[in-house]
């Protein structure tokens, strides 16, 4: 944008001949206050100057021209010279800029009259580099919004949280609304990220609404925030535009975890085990880096190409992509083709308007078996690639470590996924009665997924479970969630100092999914699996919302939602959710109108409760129903095997988590706006937690039930700011930051109070079986570690299994575990910078994160228990140098890590060619390199593990980007 | 006045057709399963031939731990599923605080068995204890869905009821059993039968002696309910099973709190 408003005067300098010397001074409209670097062009010429730190320029220009002056966020205007040598301007501010508009639920706002904690990033400001996972372009971003990869596959999912969770065991993921379609955040099976649907070239904006006064709208789905993601379209008018984008990228694992080599492994097992002549005799004479042999470097492409306009009174916008991404562990693989089709033509002399959007997919996978990563940890590096633990009688030795090439190898796990996202927005402006809109929005999201999982027959990869007949899945999965929204809206005037914008609707959303597993030996001969499933649920939802203005100073919004889930009982079914919130802009009092340094000040309250009941494994937890076993779970009566029918436990009581929230917020912006930014307070509080809790025993069909139990409370403050620091024709330079503070806590998790209840373990790891290192208990953050305390010796080495007994009672149990930490950062960080020097630009983004803690999963299960085991050889991290454990000690405090980091997520540099081939092009080449420093105390490979549990994360790559981009 | 009219029109079409909609729409919250293999109450026990599948889930308690083969659809939750079994989670109980066994594996507070010095919250005691309850609890489920009234009302004819009859029996010796292991491996706890409804409340405790009692009440009540001795198909209890029982409950008597029989 700013790049265009200064082309002209970039190839300043130019001579002119003959002309007088114009002089002036451009100040602001409304205060007469001094505008600096505004742009002043002889018209038709490339001859221009820009104004100085006092407003007055001076530019030589031919007696008759005309002076063209313009402004970023002021109207332009064109003065005739007419012999003149002083020139004064006054520049008005644009009106569109005041009218900025925010998108909230089923509708819009504008900016200046928004009473919610409402944070909207805009394309230009997204990540670059990003292919596949939209929600990465905007990770570090926004203040209050961690977004947390799962790993460094193709296109892997992430997980968002917003203000920390509010929710224990119903889901923490926020709302996710595209273009006005609630999607199922769930997704469907055989996909990597539900979001990789659309194509990340797509979307305009990503807009979060944090506060409840912002998201009770969504009343049912909006426990944990909402994100709306609007994606690009055509406007009427435009002319027809081409747009190609491409890039070439090459991933590449950046540290791998250190183990014995080779000749160190030899040399353990000589010394250690010296007197252990079988193990002596199972050693190899090879040299292999199995990490080495798993990962690769991995180049992947991506291609673009839009069209967009408006033909005739149709805007439109068309575009497909298609991307091909390979993963850093070999054979992972991720193809994707997408298109989108979006219309919004207006028909009845503008008082229909329609909208139109399509968005298709079709995503190929293929899955390597990340077993692999950990497998490449306890493979003997002294034994050739393609060496395998065997029996002496040739049979496969379980037991051992499996060969992570032939994990990779043996094992065929792929998929396709077709998806479908689209609705159909009617806005009808009555003709009778303008002020008064009905609009209709019909959404589907639709989606089928087909994968398989083959293992050879004979493979020795999971042979204990197959019995050397090998596997065939077959599963498939249909989805079908469809949405209709009816509501009217109302602005009208009154007064000319009053403004009302009321919503009144109804929403209906129905979830349908079925699919089925098959699991069969290669011959089809046994049947090891055979399920399926048919599922769906409904919401049902009123509301309404009232926006009051007076005096463009002081705004009040009421929304009221009552929503209906076909989860609960009938007498349960309904929840009614309120909120209100009131703004003030503080900047438009007479006291801080005139203030050259104050530009904006609104300041903002806001309560509200918002409902959640997403529980995505069980649609209908209040009913008493009996499931029959399947095949191979039949019991033995007679000669024959009968069929049970198990009834399930519920609890009919069932209803709405309910959190209520309160927000105190203020945005500013200083110096007409080069500084912005806001700050946030807030406190969630949620009662009835939806959880999993012992239910006492005998007095129901289960021993542990989903019922509403416990409280939970997050507390919060947000920063940011965003400033432009140089703006001058040549160099323009904008940095952001942001901060974020939440603490979590549960305060209740019985309905009575039971002193010996521990908490509800959760938190599962590797090693041993049904092990578990975390815990929700109140008092405490949710996920809190749940460890014993290591005891050191005087020379600072853990000694095994000697602990402190905590509770006093002379002998180290279980009961002696405590809660410590938890995997959630305390504070997070974004920050960024971007510059542009005439046609080139340089940006990076980082982030950093304070107080979230790790269990090193990958150390604590390295101990020298069954190095040299009977019949084969097992490698291990060589942490265990450091603790000398002969035995895994799991539960030790020992591997809890301070996982404090600062990232740079990316550095980019671009060149623009604007105006080829007489203007009719526009080329930008760019270079971006991702995952660039990571800087931290953490002893892991990567200290961003959102569970708080590292278990042999697929690594995230490094990864150089060449991209190019051509506007026709 | 034209204009009015049509004005009017349209709104009570409007009104019309919304109050239709919602009013439709509503009815949709009203959902039941859809899965061919999940079904309600009601419909189970509407069918005769699903009153074997019931009981076989009673007896299947004790061998299986959940509807999917080897493992996947769990009766219970919080702990590893081959643990949770019936009979392995009794075996642990039973053999490895002896020398008769050992199972030195890393995994949880599995030690705290051999080594003696477990406390309330070692999770397979506690697992131990809730796969008791939750046996108790299957077969209070069909206690109560079969009583006599219930099967007339359910219009099953004699033949049938007395079918029932025979598998409810059942249900009230493998109750029996479970009690007995509670009362003898925990002693005082919570007594639930076929008259408590589902849901969640604090049970009453029930004290070992009279848990003797009642176990012995049962067993004598369905002595000759049962099926003679060998009678019965391969995998369901008859009366040799009842009288086992008996018998070890009498042989402890004592250890029970009870004179010696």
């Amino acid at each position: 944008m700013l790049s265009f408003l200064f082309l002209g005067i970039l190839v300043s300098g130019a001579l002119i001949a003959q002309g007088i010397r114009v002089t002036g001074k451009v100040t602001d409209a409304a205060d007469g206050s001094a505008l600096i670097g505004v742009t002043i062009q002889e018209k038709g010429t490339t001859n221009g100057t820009l104004t100085d730190v006092n407003g007055n320029y001076a530019i030589t220009v031919s007696p008759s021209g005309t002076l063209v002056v313009s402004y970023i966020g002021y109207k332009g205007q064109e003065i005739a010279v007419n012999n003149r040598n002083s020139i004064n301007v006054s520049l008005e501010v644009e009106e569109q800029l005041l009218q900025e508009v925010v998108v909230i639920g089923y509708g819009t706002v504008r900016k200046e009259d928004a009473t919610g904690s409402v944070k909207a990033v805009s394309s230009e400001y997204f990540n670059p580099g990003i292919v596949s996972s939209p929600q990465e372009m905007v990770i570090g971003k926004m203040a209050g919004v961690q977004i947390t990869t799962g790993g460094g596959a193709p296109g892997e999912g992430a997980t968002i949280r917003i203000r920390g969770g509010s929710s224990l065991r119903a889901s923490n993921d926020p709302l996710i609304v595209i273009d006005g379609v609630a999607v199922d955040t769930e997704g469907p099976t055989g996909m990597r990220n539900p979001l990789s649907t659309i194509n990340p070239n797509d979307i305009e904006t990503f807009t979060v609404l944090k506060d409840a006064s912002a998201t009770a709208i969504y009343g049912s789905r909006a426990s944990n925030g909402v994100i709306l993601i609007t994606t690009k379209k055509g406007s009427s008018g435009q002319p027809f535009t081409v747009n190609y984008s491409g890039s070439v990228s090459v991933s590449s694992p950046i540290k791998y975890v250190e183990t014995f080599s080779a000749d160190e492994f030899r040399n353990l097992i000589a010394t250690k085990y010296a007197s252990n002549t079988a193990a002596q005799a199972l050693m190899g004479t090879a040299d292999t880096d199995w990490q080495k042999e798993i990962f690769r470097t991995a180049i992947s492409n991506d291609h673009n190409i839009n069209f967009s306009g408006g033909f005739a009174a149709l805007p439109y916008r068309v575009s497909i992509g298609y991307t091909n991404q390979n993963g850093i562990l070999k054979t992972d693989n991720l193809q994707r083709v997408t298109g989108a089709v979006n219309l919004s033509p207006s028909f009845l002399d503008n008082h229909l308007k329609v909208e139109l959007n399509a968005k298709g997919m079709t995503n190929n996978n293929v899955f390597a078996n990340q077993g692999a990563i950990g497998g490449s940890l306890s493979m003997d590096p002294t034994q050739t690639t393609d060496y395998l633990w065997k029996n002496p009688d040739g049979s496969p030795l379980f037991v051992a470590p499996m060969n992570p090439l032939t994990q990779l190898y043996d094992q065929d796990d792929i998929s396709t996924v077709n998806r479908f996202i689209g609705n159909l927005q009617l806005e009808y402006k009555m003709h009778f009665f303008p002020a008064l809109k009905a609009k209709l929005n019909l959404g589907l999201d639709k989606s089928g997924s087909q994968g398989s999982v083959t293992i050879p027959v004979g493979s020795f990869l999971s042979y204990s479970t197959y019995h050397g007949t090998g596997r065939d899945t077959e599963y498939e999965q249909s989805k079908t969630n469809s949405l209709l929204d009816f509501y009217f809206d109302y602005s009208g005037e009154f007064g000319g100092h009053s403004r009302i914008n009321a919503v009144a609707g109804y929403s209906w959303q129905h979830f349908y999914r079925d699919g089925f597993t098959k699991t069969k030996s290669i011959e089809g001969t046994t049947t090891y699996e055979d399920s399926d499933y048919k599922s769906e649920n409904y919401l049902i939802s009123f509301f309404g919302r009232i926006n009051y203005v007076l005096y463009d100073k002081y705004m009040l919004t009421f929304t009221l939602r009552d929503d209906g889930s076909s989860r609960f009982a009938p007498e349960h079914r309904w929840g009614l959710f309120p909120s209100t919130a009131f703004a003030w802009n503080i900047s438009k009092e007479e006291f801080l109108r005139s203030s050259a340094a104050v530009s904006n000040l609104k300041l903002r309250l806001g309560y509200g409760i918002t409902g959640q009941q997403n529980l995505s494994d069980n649609d209908y937890p209040y009913q008493a129903i009996y499931v029959y076993s399947e095949p191979g779970a039949y019991y033995q009566f007679g000669n024959g095997y009968m069929q049970t029918s198990r009834p399930s436990g519920y609890d009919a009581n069932l209803k709405w988590e309910e959190t209520t929230t309160y927000n105190v917020g203020l945005d500013y912006g200083f110096l007409k706006d080069r500084i912005t930014g806001d700050i946030d307070l807030y406190l969630r509080k949620t009662r009835d937690l939806i959880n999993q809790i012992p239910v006492p025993a005998g007095t129901n069909l289960t021993n542990q039930i989903v019922t509403n139990v416990g409280d939970l409370e997050n507390r919060g403050l947000e920063f940011s700011i965003n400033a432009k620091a140089v703006t001058t024709p040549d160099v323009d330079w904008e940095v952001g930051f942001n901060a974020s503070y939440n603490t979590n806590k549960i305060t209740k998790l019985t309905a009575v109070d039971d002193p010996d209840y521990k908490g509800v373990y959760v938190g599962g790891i590797s090693g041993g079986v049904g092990n578990t290192i975390q815990i929700h208990s109140v008092g405490y953050p949710s996920y809190a570690f749940y460890i014993m305390e290591q005891v050191y010796s005087e020379d600072g080495k853990p000694i095994e299994g000697l602990y402190v007994d905590r509770n006093l009672d002379g002998a180290i149990t279980g009961d002696d575990r405590y809660r410590y930490q938890k995997p959630a950062p305390t504070v997070f960080m974004g920050f960024s910078s971007l510059v542009r020097y005439k046609d080139f630009d340089f940006s990076f983004n980082g982030r950093i994160n304070l107080g979230n803690y790790i269990y090193n999963n990958v150390f604590s299960n390295s101990s020298y228990a069954n190095v040299a085991a009977s019949g084969y050889l097992s490698n291990r991290v060589k942490n265990v140098l450091d603790t000398e454990f002969e035995n895994s000690q799991y539960f030790s405090d020992y591997y809890i890590e301070n996982g404090s980091f600062m990232k740079l997520d990316n550095i980019s540099a671009g060149y623009n060619m604007n105006s080829l081939f007489q203007d009719k092009l526009n080329l930008r080449v760019y270079l971006t390199a991702q995952n660039l420093i990571t800087v931290t105390k953490y002893s892991g490979i990567d200290p961003e593990v959102f569970s708080g549990i590292d278990n042999n994360i697929y690594p995230r790559p490094r990864t150089f980007m060449l991209g190019l981009s051509l506007t026709y | 006045m034209a204009m009015k009219s049509k004005l009017y029109k349209t709104i009570s079409a409007a009104v019309i057709i919304f109050t239709m909609l919602f009013t439709a729409c509503i009815k949709d919250l009203d959902t039941i399963p859809l899965d061919d293999d999940v079904l309600t109450s009601e419909k189970i026990y509407a069918d005769f031939a699903n009153y074997e599948k019931v009981l076989a889930k009673v007896y299947a308690g004790l061998a299986l731990s959940g509807q999917r083969g080897p493992d996947g659809a769990n009766d219970l939750s919080g702990l590893d599923e081959g643990f949770g079994q019936y009979s392995r989670a009794f075996f642990y109980a039973q053999e490895l605080p002896t020398d008769e066994a050992i199972l030195g594996w890393n995994d949880g507070n599995l030690r705290d068995y051999q080594e003696m010095d477990w406390s309330a919250s070692n999770e397979f005691i506690f697992n131990m204890y809730s796969r008791i309850f939750y046996q108790i609890s299957l077969s209070n489920e069909f206690i109560r869905e079969t009583t006599n009234q219930k099967l007339e009302d359910r219009g099953f004819s004699d033949s049938q009821i007395s079918t029932i009859d025979l598998y409810r029996s059942e249900a009230r010796f493998l109750r029996a059993l479970s009690y007995y292991h509670a009362l003898d491996m925990f002693g005082n706890v919570p007594f639930v039968t076929e008259e408590n409804s589902v849901g969640s409340f604090l049970p009453e405790q029930i004290s070992r002696t009279e848990l003797f009692d009642y176990v012995e009440s049962e067993l004598l009540a369905i002595e000759d309910l049962l099926m003679a001795p060998k009678a019965n198909v391969y995998g369901r209890v008859d009366q040799a099973a009842a009288w086992m029982l008996l018998a070890k409950l009498y042989l402890n008597a004592e250890v029970y709190g009870k004179t010696a029989k």
